[in-house]
């Protein structure tokens, strides 16, 4: 490859982890692996991220957090017809001030969650590690793919929260391409085993923590408040289905497109009440990605359009009169829904300049929210639409030493649509927890941030960046400034 | 490969969208069918029912259903989702007191963890309760311990207050007070004076407050307070008696032959007809009740306006005298009330029967010196699911009351 192309090759490569475009590595299947890059390269990466999101999140995912890691990536054309991957990541740091929620992975587990009013900091260890092989003739290829994710949450004062989680995805793929042409289309079906266990210790006499196990909405079981049910534990299977279209090498016209189906089940059971079944969730998604690559002799165009849809439905279990530690089932309901649809489109160019490159992208999304508790009736339902931004610089200092410096903007404007939201009693106890979360949901906010990368080769191949980004959005609620610096350094080879 | 990419994005959208329709109502609970027997107190007439409901509460939802009628019957039917539920029913009805009037009363049932899966049958116990009593005096100890010498009762009387609804009260205001009249033999005066009927006013001779701004006592649900009269731990001093250290206020008079434990807080002596130490009738032969005063009343206000001298008859000479040292407890001021005698000089209760039917009787014969030791409880009409007691009051003392060791 010559140098020039390199550094096209470079900034092409910092457009795409920047300016939110069709992510080919997330939905890519491993049979297409092969195509996804023309070199091997390894990749180490350690970085960290700290956020001051103030009361702009949901009470159940904190405000903010201090994280590092640790990362290793390598993908490798092992010579032939094979073709591996390989990450590893490990990560630290702490989650700030998490209240009603006594679980991890929240968007996955709630709004089913045992939850207390009191929370605190939670301490994190995730350890996250996979790996693809794919085979591949000129016409038809074939993948398999693993990754497994552990994370450890605890807090280490009252109400001490212990967390583990467990996540195995496992994926099977075939490509073929049609007429041995500039595209090659695949297939994959995936599956997913996930378990999580919490527990909860009060450790003072003094202290009196109660617990509630919920169910949306600022809504909980009233037989399982208080003290008996401080461990649950979560059962999950999923699969899915992926079709992708990726174009191979780099032609002047190209198309990448996926589209992914995926169904989830999850239970939730009471370690200690005879590990009782007590709700289950049942998640549909569907995402789709288009984009399309025009080349010209200094850079390229590409429109594309996202489409995701996510449908989450709660039953509650209906339980008779306890017989020692043990409740029986007697009957089920379907209480709780949850409809998420986002619908983007965008563009983003990169324009080669003498030794510059500018890149912009802009888009603009529409997203529908809804959530509904059937019994006692409550809703929420937003929608809104988010015009963005991006922007980048970069230049070519010499020696292939490269300085880029991005921007980014955007905007919620957002519109409160069906809203019945009447706790009745339940006001005196999750009254403040509804009303920060719907704040949140509620409000308008701009984002703006700022970004600068430095790269270099070091030797023999071995290129050193440092990048680092600042953040800062801006709620219309009290505390509703969010702050997030974020550093990295990477090398790769 | 345009057609391709159409189809593939054509089936996501169409796919997508139709399962974003508004379709996801909930799977039903279809209702089943309750047959409720009902189950009343021995010589309860179901005609005198005038209002009949029952709610029942699921325990995994907390979805409420009631079911109403304007009659008692032996059985009903009623639909119910699948669920595990607590119930609680009231019955109102009207009885006919002794002096002709008509009351209202009310029947209650209690029930808990009632798996309804299909058909079912429930039987409701009905018991007597008085819906107005929320607080209600629940103890009372009148006699006494025996003294070391066994000729008389020591001072550690005492009369609780218990909450015997599901929802935290105040006592602070409330008082506790004592007929001036005798329900026994000797003292069966004809009273001349009409503000003294006692189917108009209770006619008093003590008058003691619990102090506070009217939220600073809470009783919880099924919990009480201890009134007394010294609380001291008597049974340093007599063995069997009692410790009422643990008391929360002491009626103290402020005299020599008093003591007061600095410790315990004292109520307010509004008014009492002894110029010494007030003392409960350790013969058990008066009638004391819980009064809720009016709105703005003061301790000036009351002794002003609530002056109940009256003129009597002697019952063996037949002479007309005057007793001055007495007050008037409009009877709608009395929230809860209770009349004791012993059953052989009985003859009536200082209380309208509207407010206790009967009496609760220490003993079968007067002067008995075995009552020392006992004390008047209520029964407990029914537990709730969490463990609280709901006490019978039925405005019927020989009924709500029975009598053990004050140890107990």
């Amino acid at each position: 490859m010559s140098k020039s192309a390199s550094i096209i090759s470079l900034f092409i490569l910092s457009t795409f982890l920047t300016c939110w475009s069709v992510d080919r590595d997330d939905h890519t299947v491993s049979s297409l692996l092969p195509y996804l890059h023309d070199d091997s390269y390894a990749k180490f990466t350690l970085g960290g991220v700290i956020s001051s999101t103030g009361l702009t999140q949901s009470a159940e995912t904190g405000c903010g957090k201090n994280l590092g890691y640790i990362a290793a990536e390598s993908y490798r054309h092992l010579g032939g017809s094979n073709t591996v991957k390989g990450y590893a990541k490990f990560t630290t740091g702490k989650i700030k001030d998490v209240s009603w929620n006594n679980s991890a992975d929240f968007e996955l587990v709630s709004p089913y969650v045992i939850g207390d009013p009191v929370g605190g900091d939670l301490t994190e260890r995730g350890y996250d590690f996979g790996g693809a092989y794919a085979w591949n003739n000129r016409k038809w290829s074939i993948g398999v793919s693993a990754g497994y994710r552990a994370e450890l949450f605890y807090r280490q004062r009252d109400p001490r929260d212990k967390i583990t989680v467990s996540d195995l995805n496992v994926a099977i793929s075939g490509s073929m391409r049609p007429g041995c042409g500039i595209y090659a289309v695949g297939v994959e079906t995936d599956i997913r085993v996930y378990s999580q266990s919490s527990q909860i210790e009060v450790y003072s006499p003094t202290v009196n923590i109660p617990t509630y196990a919920m169910t949306g909405l600022g809504s909980w079981y009233p037989r399982f408040t208080g003290n008996s049910s401080e461990s649950t534990a979560y059962s999950g299977f999923g699969y899915g289905i992926t079709l992708s279209l990726l174009p191979i090498g780099e032609p002047s016209y190209a198309t990448d497109a996926y589209i992914r189906f995926g169904n989830t089940d999850m239970r939730q059971y009471l370690r200690e009440i005879n590990n009782l079944h007590l709700t289950s969730l049942h998640i549909l998604d569907m995402s789709a990605g288009i984009s399309v690559l025009f080349r010209h002799h200094s850079g390229y165009i590409r429109p594309a359009g996202y489409l995701s849809l996510y449908n989450k439905t709660g039953d509650e279990n209906l339980l008779g009169q306890a017989t020692g530690n043990s409740y029986p089932v007697i009957g089920s309901r379907e209480n709780y829904y949850k409809k998420r649809l986002n619908v983007g489109i965008k563009a983003d160019s990169k324009t080669v300049i003498g030794r510059s490159s500018v890149g912009v992208a802009i888009g603009a999304e529409y997203y529908s929210r809804q959530e509904r508790l059937i019994s006692p009736s409550r809703t929420v339902n937003t929608d809104g639409i988010i015009p963005r931004l991006n922007v980048e610089w970069s230049y070519n200092i010499g020696e292939s030493k490269c300085l880029s410096i991005s921007g980014n903007v955007l905007h919620r404007f957002t519109h409160t649509g069906d809203m019945s939201l009447d706790l009745g009693t339940d006001a005196a106890i999750t009254g403040s927890l509804m009303e920060r979360n719907i704040a949140v949901i509620r409000s308008d906010f701009t984002t703006f941030g700022i970004g600068v990368t430095y790269s270099r080769p070091i030797f023999n191949g071995l290129t050193g960046a440092v990048s680092g980004r600042w953040q800062h959005s801006s709620y219309d609620i009290p505390d509703g400034n969010v702050n997030q610096f974020s550093l990295n350094i990477t090398f790769t080879i | 490969m345009k057609k391709s990419l159409l189809l593939l994005v054509s089936a996501a959208l169409c796919a997508g969208f139709s399962s974003c329709s508004d379709d996801n109502q909930p799977a039903q609970q279809l209702p089943h069918e309750i047959s409720i027997i009902n189950e009343y107190p021995e010589g309860f007439d179901t005609g005198s029912a005038t209002a009949l409901s029952v709610t029942f509460t699921e325990l995994n939802t907390r979805d409420t259903y009631t079911l109403t009628s304007d009659a008692a019957s032996e059985s009903l039917t009623f639909l119910l989702p699948t669920g595990t539920y607590d119930y609680t029913g009231i019955i109102t009805y009207t009885t006919t007191l002794s002096d002709n009037s008509d009351k209202t009363l009310q029947l209650r049932s209690i029930g808990s963890s009632v798996t309804v899966t299909g058909p079912t049958t429930l039987t409701l116990d009905w018991f007597m309760a008085n819906a107005a009593s929320d607080l209600i005096i629940s103890e009372i100890y009148a006699a006494g311990s025996k003294n070391a010498a066994g000729t008389s009762g020591l001072r550690d009387a005492f009369i609780r207050i218990y909450n015997n609804s599901d929802h935290t009260l105040y006592a602070d205001g409330l008082a506790i007070v004592e007929s001036d009249f005798v329900n026994s033999r000797s003292n069966d005066y004809d009273i001349l004076t009409p503000a003294n009927d006692r189917n108009i006013n209770f006619t008093v001779g003590a008058v003691w407050v619990i102090p506070g701004s009217g939220s600073d006592v809470a009783i919880e649900p099924g919990e009480y307070i201890t009134l007394t009269d010294q609380a001291i731990d008597w049974s340093t001093q007599v063995e069997g008696a009692l410790d009422l250290t643990g008391a929360n206020f002491e009626w103290y008079d402020d005299v020599a032959q008093d003591t007061d434990n600095p410790s315990v807080a004292n109520l307010d002596k509004w008014f009492s007809y002894s110029k010494t130490v007030w003392m409960m009738s350790n013969q058990c032969n008066r009638s004391y009740a819980l009064v809720k005063f009016p709105e703005g009343m003061t301790v000036d206000k009351y002794l002003a306006e609530y002056k109940g001298s009256y003129d009597y008859l002697h019952p063996t000479t037949g002479t007309q005298m005057r007793k001055e040292n007495a007050y008037l407890i409009p009877n709608n001021w009395i929230i809860d009330g209770v009349n004791l005698s012993n059953k052989e000089v009985f003859v009536r209760g200082a209380l309208a029967v509207s407010i206790d039917a009967s009496y609760a009787s220490i003993s079968d014969i007067n002067g008995d010196k075995q009552r020392f030791g006992k004390k008047f409880i209520r029964k407990t009409a029914a537990v709730t699911p969490d463990g609280r007691k709901i006490l019978q009051d039925s405005d019927d003392s020989a009924a709500d009351f029975i009598l053990v060791s004050a140890n107990n």
